[in-house]
């Protein structure tokens, strides 16, 4: 992925991950804070709703109370209790309960109708509704309860009354403590409904209700009509209400609608309040704050995105720049310059490359004028070498003519003039002739240490220890009465010019062929030793040796360190095997001291290393 | 080791058992009950509706057939005979046939609440029974229901002392024609029944409750014979049990009730359902006690008042009427 995009994703996840968990914590913050708001709202408005439920009670009982403990209201209590209806007494005593006391009671709200019962049968003896007077109210629990304490007969659907009614009584007593009354009031549940449905907001759902034991709905709720003591709820909130529990709950609701539900058990009333609102409402500020988390989110991350966008601008344009200027440079054209202005640390490095850029012009220009140098050094060489192989060739060519005439007249005067020359004319003779022999021979080393140098070289395998026991077989047949040990390792190939290897074999075996002359057993070994993966050959002998102090001059032509008489030769061997070894990029060095024997080592360099040895070898 | 086998053992033979059981059960086809309903269909009877269409007497393995009620059809004598199992009867013919006797025993109160009422024109100044001295009440007859009309309007002027030959007592016209007329001061009526019509009708209304002076009845029981209740009191369990419920949906959800009632009733009238169910319900759900529960002064109020009106023909044991054992096996003991 290029710099630009990973520059961007990175700002961009660098926004995005911190973003999301701080925007997910507070919005998880958020929702807990607002469903218990919501919670600690509906708790309270039970709280509320059923302490001022309570307190109607409290208020409406103390105002029954206080009635039935007037004096006037006991002494005419005590008067109905006694005298039959069609007494004036009992007419008169009904007229004063009712005007002077139950009806202007009427007036504070409360009840909407006040009534006196008898203590015998129940019979309502004086009431605020006429129609009522006359009735038994002797199995009703008001009646009963209502003889010796305050009661309420909690709310109930009066078949009578066709509509839900609450009761509350107490009795009346005389002076001397006797019952002579139960006076009972019916509630206006209208003013029950205004406490019960009181909205303590603007919220739309907002529902509270009261539910009694048989899961009735004792006041209505807000989406339902005629549900009041006619309709049973049970729902989760019910049921854990009704169970005598206090809480609150998610669940659905009678209108099968998910709310938030607070219930609370009202043991004085045996009823349950219910507080309800729609989940889609409670939950709305939780959407909507998820909705500005997502929305602020959103806006960091673009912010971010664009800003990584920017920065990987501002980043990468130099880098491009260096890349391109670099490419530039690459493909030679090194007057290139990348030339960034920006003072930070791309535009140090893309300073620093034209710096280098140019350094490299400037190197390179050198180089070219020393390759230039190299070149033509090389040509001249070239020609002074080929003049001066020309020059040798010629020379040696030449030389030959004349020698031959020098040995052919030499061999002459000795064969056509036998006697006519004394001893020492013989001698010297033979010395001419042995001399001009001798030249010969140089020459022809000559010619053919020129022509090793001139060769074209044929690379093919060659298998060395094949050419090394050649050798020495006609070493042997030279010389067969000498008593010679060819040790010669099997299987050395290489990749090579057969012929000029065979001249360094020829070379190195004939010198130690014959420097082994003295030994009354002639042992010589041919090999190779691997050191540090470089394959080394070797040819050792138990010859008379060397004084290694001499070791340099060994290799240029025409050195030798034995006599002539001693050991013949012209000098040019090894001179030959030198150059042959040089030209393959090999090195040659002798190990040897006086009487010691010598070992010449040869390697061929990297490329002839190549050898394809047949398998089975070590 | 030995423990863990035995559990498994236990657990193995339990499912077994489970497993057998549910297949057993199926097999043992639903005991067939015939119940003989009071009247015809209609919203009255909707707990039994509510109690079949839900699945109750399915889930107690009862297959229920209704036997309609209506004119000329004794609901007390089809279950004396036998021809149904169970029978909706009024509570006074329970004690009228016990009376009698007939073995015949109320083992739940329906409607606690009776729903007989008298009315009078909202003008007319009768507002309770004493305004009724002189005046002609439409009250009389004898054939089923109707008879309640008569014998707790006797029953109220005994209570309050009132002379019931100073008042003229004739037929009850269920057509209500000679309410309407004025020929007649007073009518009877059910709450459930006659009021809705008259209502519906925009009729301004005194009612005088018989309740309301001391004359508790229940209206509909439900009644079997002392026969079944000694051999099969478990059949009498389970009818009850799935009874009950079917009433307790009903009032629950009157509004489902009366969807239910409507594929029953003859009258598919939604409205006059509705009015009716809305108007029978409290009567069954009276907010004293649970659903189908009885109170032995009830009982023996009831009693003394078809006593004192000599329509029993002898005195008995009223305890021997009803019976709360089933009730208390519903309910496990609880009243309220």
């Amino acid at each position: 992925m290029k710099l630009g995009p990973k520059l961007t994703i990175f700002f961009l996840l660098l926004a995005i991950v911190p973003t999301a968990i701080v925007g997910y914590l507070s919005y998880e913050n958020g929702r807990r804070t607002i469903i218990q708001k919501t919670v600690d709202h509906l708790v309270s408005i039970n709280i509320f709703k059923s302490n001022e439920l309570k307190r109607w009670v409290k208020d409406n009982e103390s105002s029954i109370e206080e009635l039935a403990q007037r004096t006037w209201v006991r002494e005419f209590a005590a008067v109905l209790a006694k005298h039959d209806i069609p007494d004036h007494a009992y007419q008169n005593a009904k007229a004063t309960i009712i005007e002077d006391h139950l009806k202007p009671r009427l007036k504070y709200g409360g009840f909407f109708e006040l009534f006196l019962m008898c203590p015998r049968h129940g019979l309502i003896s004086a009431s605020t509704d006429e129609k009522q007077e006359g009735k038994y109210r002797d199995t009703n629990p008001y009646f009963i309860e209502g003889k010796s304490h305050n009661y309420i007969h909690g709310i109930y659907y009066s078949p009578v009354l066709e509509q839900p009614a609450m009761t509350m009584s107490t009795p009346i007593k005389d002076k001397q403590g006797n019952l002579v009354g139960v006076l009972a009031g019916r509630l206006d549940l209208g003013e029950l409904s205004k406490i019960i449905s009181l909205q303590t907001g603007k919220s739309p759902t907002e529902d509270t209700y009261l539910v009694n034991t048989f899961n009735f709905f004792v006041t209505e709720p807000r989406f339902g009509q005629g549900y009041a003591l006619k309709k049973a709820v049970r729902t989760e909130g019910v049921g854990a209400g009704l169970s005598g529990k206090d809480g609150v709950g998610f669940y659905k609701d009678y209108r099968g609608e998910p709310v938030i539900g607070a219930y609370k058990w009202l043991p004085e009333f045996s009823m349950c309040i219910i507080t309800e609102i729609d989940q889609a409402e409670a939950f709305a500020p939780v959407a909507r704050l998820a909705w500005v988390i997502t929305g602020i989110a959103s806006a960091l991350s673009l912010a971010a995105g664009l800003l990584g966008l920017f920065f990987a601008r501002t980043i990468t344009r130099p880098l491009r720049q260096l890349a391109a200027g670099a490419e530039e440079i690459g493909s030679g054209k090194l007057e290139q310059r990348v030339g960034t202005a920006s003072k930070d640390e791309i535009g140090g490095l893309s300073r620093a490359f034209d710096r280098m850029a140019g350094n490299l012009k400037t190197i390179t220009v050198s180089r070219d004028e020393l390759e230039q140098r190299v070149r033509e050094r090389t040509a001249q060489l070239e020609v002074a070498n080929k003049e001066l192989e020309a020059f040798a060739y010629s020379v040696s060519h030449d030389l030959r003519a004349p020698l031959r005439a020098l040995d052919g007249f030499s061999a002459a005067l000795i064969s056509g003039y036998p006697g006519k020359l004394d001893d020492q004319g013989q001698h010297y003779l033979n010395r001419i002739q042995a001399a001009s022999q001798r030249m010969g021979q140089l020459i022809n080393d000559l010619l053919h240490l020129s022509r090793v140098t001139r060769r074209e070289f044929v690379t093919e395998q060659v298998d060395l220890s094949g050419f090394a026991r050649e050798i020495a077989a006609e070493l042997q047949a030279e010389d067969p009465q000498r008593k010679a040990e060819f040790v010669i390792e099997p299987q050395m190939f290489v990749q090579g010019d057969a012929h000029l290897l065979r001249i360094v074999l020829e070379n190195l075996l004939s010198n130690a062929w014959k420097f082994t002359s003295p030994r009354p057993r002639a042992q010589i070994e041919v090999g190779m030793a691997e050191q540090t993966g470089e394959h080394i050959y070797f040819v050792r002998d138990n010859g008379v040796g060397f004084n290694m102090t001499y070791a340099d001059k060994l290799f240029a032509p025409f050195q030798r360190l034995h006599g002539m008489r001693e050991f013949p030769g012209t000098g040019i061997g090894l001179a030959t095997v030198k150059r042959i070894i040089t030209r393959y990029g090999g090195r040659v060095w002798p190990e040897a001291a006086v009487d010691q024997g010598a070992t010449f080592y040869f390697t061929l360099g990297g490329i002839h290393e190549k050898t394809n040895y047949p398998a089975g070898r070590r | 080791m030995r423990k863990i086998t035995s559990l498994s053992i236990g657990l193995f033979l339990s499912g077994l058992m489970l497993f057998g059981c549910g297949k057993s059960q199926p097999l043992k086809s639903p005991e067939e009950v015939k119940l003989q309903l009071k009247w015809v269909h209609q919203a009255q009877f909707a707990g039994f509706y509510m109690a079949q269409e839900k699945g109750h007497y399915a889930k107690e393995n009862i297959k229920v057939t209704f036997l309609e009620g209506g004119q000329g059809i004794d609901s007390s004598e089809s279950v004396i005979s036998g021809k149904a199992y169970f029978g909706v009867v009024a509570p006074e013919d329970v004690l009228i046939k016990r009376s009698q006797g007939a073995p015949l025993t109320a083992i739940a109160a329906i409607y606690r609440r009776s729903a007989v009422v008298y009315l009078s024109m909202a003008d007319s100044g009768i507002i309770r029974p004493a305004d009724l001295l002189g005046k002609k009440v439409a009250a009389a007859g004898t054939a089923g229901a109707i008879r309640d009309f008569e014998f707790q309007f006797y029953a109220l002027m005994k209570k309050l002392g009132l002379d019931s030959k100073k008042l003229k007592i004739v037929t009850y016209d269920p057509d209500y024609v000679t309410f309407y007329k004025g020929e007649v001061d007073v009518t009877a009526a059910f709450a459930t029944g006659g009021l809705i019509k008259m209502r519906q009708k925009g009729l301004k209304l005194n009612l005088i409750w018989p309740s309301d002076y001391g004359i508790h009845f229940y209206s509909d029981s439900l009644a079997t014979t002392d026969r079944l209740i000694s051999e099969k009191p478990d059949l009498v369990t389970r009818f009850l049990r799935a009874t009950l419920r079917g009433w307790q949906d009903a009032i629950d959800d009157y509004k489902q009730a009366v969807t239910v009632t409507l594929k029953y009733a003859q009258i598919k009238d939604l409205e006059l359902q509705t009015a009716m169910m809305e108007a029978m319900l409290p009567l069954v759900h009276t907010g004293e006690d649970r659903i189908g529960w009885m109170k032995a002064e009830v009982w023996q109020g009831m009693y003394q008042i078809l006593l004192e009106q000599r329509l029993l023909a002898r005195p008995f044991d009223v305890n021997q009427a009803y019976s709360l054992r089933f009730l208390k096996e519903v309910y496990g003991g609880k009243v309220k």
